[in-house]
C-alpha cells in the first residue's frame, strides 16, 4: 500500500517525500517456504509484502497488528538485519538497500533497535559500562575517561544512578534492564529508535515508567520512534500516527485519534472492538465484533482482499480484486473496496455502516 | 463465525446462598533458598454457582499459587498448604489423599492454563487426550468417549472436529489449543473451572473469541469460574466479582462495577490509574512507584505502605491490617479507608 503519510503527501503514494526522515517504499521481505518431501520447492513466504510508510522527525509511528502479520520483519527489513527482496528504504534521502557494508554500518548508527527481551540485548558477562559503551567504541572512538563520563550521563538520562555502570545485567529488574537497553540504544546519538515490543514484557507500572522515559527522551533530544506493539492501548497512548498491518500489508494508517475513533478498515474496526476497556460500564455496553477463525497462514494468502475470509462486510468483488489505497476522512489512507463500491464510504468510518450490514462469515 | 454481540447484562450484586467453592484462611509456604516463606497469607473467599470471580494483582502476588493450592497442584515436596476450610460443594478437600484429589479434579475442579502447549501431551492426538479424560472420570467406553470428544470439540468451536480429533497438538494454533483445553476442562461438567491467564498468550481477536466461548459455556452449564488475569480490561469484560491480591494477601474484594468505580484500597486505585485506555486520548499515565516486596521480606504494617501515596504513621508499624468488611459485598485491607476518597474509572 502507499506510504503512511500525513495529509501533505500525495495520495498516489510513490511520490518522494522530502520532509521524511525515513521513507520506506514497497518493501518486500520473504523467507524460503517450508520444504516438504517429494513436493516441488514451495514459493517463498512473503512475510512483508509491499509495505510503505514515512517517518517524520520527532514523531512516533505506531505499527500494530496481530501475531505473525509481519511487524518485526518490517523492522528487520528496514534495518537490513534481514535483506529485503524488493523496495526502497531511504534515510534522510539516502538509499540504504544496496549500500555496501561499511557505509551501511555508519548509516545504522542513526537507527537503533530495542527489543522486547532485555536479557538478550545485554551481554550477561559484561559490566554495564562495557555494554552501554560498546556503541560508543564502534561509532565514536572515545578515550577511557570520556567514555565513562558519557556512560554515566546516559544512565542519568534514563533515570538510573551513574554508579550502576559497575554492575552486571542480572543485578537489575526487568524495568531497569529495559532502561539500560534504551541507554545503550541512544548511546551513539541515533535519530530513530525502532522499538519492537519494547514494553510488552513489563508489568503495567513499570511499562508506564518506560513509556514516560521514551516520551521524555523524544521531547528532550527529539528522538523519532517506530513503535511496534500488539497492545493497542499502549499504542494509542504513545503514537502520533498509527499503521495497521494484516498479513504482510498495511491496510490502514492515519493520525492516532482518527484511526482509533473513526476506523475506516473492517479489520481495524474488529481489532479495536476486541480490546477490552478497563471500565465495566463502558466495556459491557460496547458493541463487540467477534471475527471468525484464525488469521490465515502467510504461505497461503487469500486472493483479492487478504481479509476477505474473515471480513464481516465481504462483497463478491473482494474475493477477486485487490483493493487499492484511497484517502481516509481526516487523515491517512485505507485499502478496502467499501470506500469505492457497495456503500461507497469514500473515506468515512466503517462504524457508520452499523451492525445491520455485517454478516456471518462461515469459518 | 463473525458475530455481533449485544451488550452483556449489567453486573448485579451476587448472593452467597449457593456456594460451590469455599476457601477459609488459606496459607501457602514454599521452600526457598532461605527456608520456608509464606507466599499466600490467609486468603478466604467463596464462589457462588454460576459466578465468575476475578483475581487480579501484579506478577508474584500469589494468584496462581492460591489456585494451584486449591486444586492440589503445587509440588508437594517444596510446598506446605494449610487452610481452615477448602470445600467444593460438600467435598472437604483438606481431608483428601492425593489419589482422592485426582478424582475430584476433572469432575469437580478443572483448570485451564496460559500455555496450553505445556498442558497437552505432544505425543498423543488431541482427540485421544479428551477421550482419555472421559474414560477415566465418566467410565465411558472407547467408542462413546470418542463420540463425546468429537461433540465437545465441535462445541468449543474447533472446525471439522472429526478430522481435528486425529491431529496432534502442534498442528493446532494457539487459539485452537486453548479451545481444546477448554473442551478437556468441560469434559466432566466440573462445578468450578479455574482459568489462569487463559487468554494472555493469545491475539486480541482470538482472545475475544475465547472469552465469548467461556461466557456462553457458563450460561449453558452454570458452573463457577475463577478467572486469574492481570488485564483489568478482561476483568471488566467477564467478571461478576473481583479479589485484588497484593503480596500474598487479598487487599480488596468487591462486585465488579463497585470495585472499578469506587475502589476502597489505594493499590486498586493505583492499578486503575496505570491502565492506558484505548478508548481515550492520551493523557498522563500514572504508575505505582517501586516494586512489590520480595517473598520473605514483607514490610511491617501495611504491606503496600512503601508504595502508597496515602501512607502515614499508622501504616508503617505492627502487623498487617485486617481485611475489613465495608458492607455485605465489599472489603478492604486499608487502615485509612474511612477518610480516603479514591478515584475509580467512570
Ligand atoms: N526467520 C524466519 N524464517 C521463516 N519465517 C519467518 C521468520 N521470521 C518470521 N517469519 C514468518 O514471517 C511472518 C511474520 O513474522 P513477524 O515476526 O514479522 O510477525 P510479527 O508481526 O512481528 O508478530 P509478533 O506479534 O508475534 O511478534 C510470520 O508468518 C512468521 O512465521
Ligand atoms: N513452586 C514454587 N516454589 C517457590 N516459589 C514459588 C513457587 N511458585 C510460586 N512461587 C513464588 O510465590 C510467589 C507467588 O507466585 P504466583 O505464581 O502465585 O504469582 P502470580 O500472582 O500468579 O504472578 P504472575 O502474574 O506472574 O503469574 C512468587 O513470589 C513466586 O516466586
Ligand atoms: S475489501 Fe472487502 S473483504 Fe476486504 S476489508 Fe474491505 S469489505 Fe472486507
Ligand atoms: S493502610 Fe496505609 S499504606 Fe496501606 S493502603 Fe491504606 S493508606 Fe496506604
Ligand atoms: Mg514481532
Ligand atoms: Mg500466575
Amino acid at each position: 500500500m502507499s506510504p503512511v503519510d500525513t495529509d501533505k503527501g500525495a495520495a498516489n503514494g510513490t511520490a518522494p517525500d522530502a520532509t521524511a526522515l525515513l521513507q520506506v517504499r514497497d518493501l518486500v521481505v520473504s523467507f524460503p517456504g517450508r520444504r516438504r518431501p517429494f513436493r516441488a520447492a514451495p514459493p517463498p513466504l512473503r512475510a512483508v509484502d509491499g509495505v510503505s510508510f514515512d517517518l517524520h522527525e520527532g514523531e512516533t509511528l505506531g505499527l500494530v497488528g496481530e501475531s505473525g502479520c509481519g511487524k518485526s520483519t518490517t523492522a528487520r527489513g528496514v534495518m537490513r538485519l534481514i535483506e529485503p527482496a524488493e523496495g526502497s528504504v531511504r534515510l534522510q534521502g539516502r538509499e540504504l538497500l544496496g549500500l555496501p557494508p561499511k557505509q551501511l554500518r555508519a548509516a545504522r548508527r542513526d537507527v537503533q533497535m530495542v527489543f522486547q527481551d532485555p536479557y538478550s540485548s545485554l551481554d550477561p558477562s559484561m559490566l554495564i559500562r562495557e555494554s552501554i559503551g560498546e556503541p560508543l567504541d564502534v561509532h565514536l572512538q572515545l578515550g577511557r575517561q570520556e567514555k565513562a563520563e558519557r556512560v554515566g550521563e546516559l544512565l542519568r538520562r534514563v533515570g538510573l544512578p551513574p554508579e550502576y555502570m559497575m554492575r552486571y545485567p542480572h543485578e537489575f529488574s526487568g524495568g531497569q534492564r529495559q532502561r539500560l537497553t534504551i541507554a545503550r540504544a541512544i548511546a551513539a546519538d541515533p535519530k530513530i529508535l525502532v522499538l519492537d515490543e519494547a514494553v510488552s514484557a513489563l508489568d503495567v507500572s513499570t511499562q508506564n515508567q518506560v513509556i514516560g522515559l521514551l516520551e521524555e527522551l523524544s521531547a528532550a533530544i527529539g528522538l523519532t520512534y517506530l513503535f511496534i506493539a500488539h497492545d493497542l492501548s499502549v499504542v494509542r497512548h504513545i503514537s502520533d500516527r498509527v499503521a495497521v498491518m494484516y498479513l504482510g500489508q498495511i491496510v490502514e494508517h492515519g493520525d492516532a485519534a482518527r484511526v482509533f475513533d473513526s476506523p475506516t478498515h473492517p479489520y481495524t474496526e474488529a481489532l479495536l472492538s476486541a480490546v477490552p476497556v478497563p471500565s465495566p460500564r463502558v466495556q459491557r455496553s460496547r458493541e463487540r465484533i467477534v471475527l471468525s477463525g484464525d488469521p490465515p497462514d502467510p504461505s497461503r494468502v487469500p486472493s483479492g482482499c487478504r481479509f476477505h475470509t474473515r471480513c464481516p462486510y465481504v462483497m463478491d468483488l473482494c474475493r477477486t480484486e485487490v483493493p487499492q489505497p484511497t484517502r481516509a476522512h481526516g487523515s491517512g489512507e485505507v485499502a478496502c473496496h467499501l470506500h469505492t463500491s457497495g456503500p461507497t464510504l469514500a473515506g468515512a468510518s466503517v462504524r457508520s455502516l452499523g451492525a445491520a450490514r455485517r454478516q456471518r462469515v462461515p469459518a | 463465525m463473525t458475530q455481533t454481540l449485544p451488550p452483556s447484562p449489567a453486573p448485579g450484586p451476587t448472593t452467597d446462598t449457593d456456594t460451590t467453592l469455599l476457601v477459609e484462611d488459606l496459607v501457602v509456604e514454599v521452600l526457598t533458598e532461605h527456608g520456608w516463606a509464606t507466599v499466600v497469607d490467609g486468603v478466604s473467599f467463596r464462589v457462588a454457582r454460576g459466578e465468575t470471580l476475578g483475581i487480579v494483582g501484579e506478577s508474584g502476588s500469589g494468584k496462581s499459587v492460591t489456585c494451584l493450592s486449591i486444586a492440589g497442584l503445587m509440588p508437594a515436596r517444596q510446598t506446605r498448604v494449610r487452610a481452615t476450610t477448602l470445600r467444593v460443594l460438600d467435598h472437604d478437600l483438606t481431608a483428601l489423599t492425593p489419589k482422592q484429589m485426582d478424582d475430584i479434579r476433572g469432575p469437580r475442579i478443572a483448570m485451564i492454563f496460559q500455555e496450553p502447549m505445556t498442558s497437552l501431551n505432544p505425543a498423543f492426538t488431541v482427540g485421544d487426550q479428551i477421550a482419555e479424560v472421559l474414560r477415566r472420570h465418566e467410565g465411558l467406553s472407547r467408542r462413546a468417549a470418542r463420540e463425546r470428544a468429537i461433540a465437545l470439540l465441535d462445541r468449543v468451536g474447533v472446525p471439522s472436529p472429526e478430522r481435528r480429533y486425529r491431529q496432534y497438538p502442534f498442528e493446532f494454533s494457539g487459539g485452537m489449543r486453548q479451545r481444546v483445553m477448554i473442551a478437556i476442562a468441560l469434559a466432566c461438567h466440573p462445578d468450578v473451572i479455574i482459568a489462569d491467564e487463559p487468554t494472555t498468550a493469545l491475539d486480541v481477536t482470538v482472545q475475544a473469541q475465547i472469552l465469548e466461548l467461556l461466557r456462553e459455556l457458563q450460561r449453558e452449564h452454570g458452573m463457577s469460574v475463577i478467572f486469574i488475569t492481570h488485564d483489568l480490561g478482561v476483568v471488566a469484560d467477564v467478571c461478576d466479582r473481583v479479589l485484588v491480591m497484593y503480596a500474598g494477601q487479598i487487599v480488596e474484594g468487591a462486585p465488579i462495577t463497585e470495585l472499578f468505580e469506587q475502589p476502597r484500597h489505594p493499590y486498586m486505585e493505583g492499578l486503575l490509574a496505570a491502565m492506558p485506555r484505548m478508548d481515550q486520548p492520551a493523557g498522563e499515565l500514572a504508575s505505582i512507584p517501586g516494586h512489590p516486596p520480595r517473598v520473605g521480606a514483607m514490610p511491617d504494617g501495611c504491606r503496600f505502605h512503601p508504595r502508597c501515596r496515602y501512607a502515614d504513621d499508622r501504616c508503617t508499624g505492627g502487623g498487617s491490617p485486617e481485611l475489613v468488611q465495608l458492607g455485605p459485598t465489599h472489603s478492604t485491607r486499608c487502615l485509612r479507608h474511612p477518610e480516603l476518597t479514591l478515584r475509580g474509572t467512570p
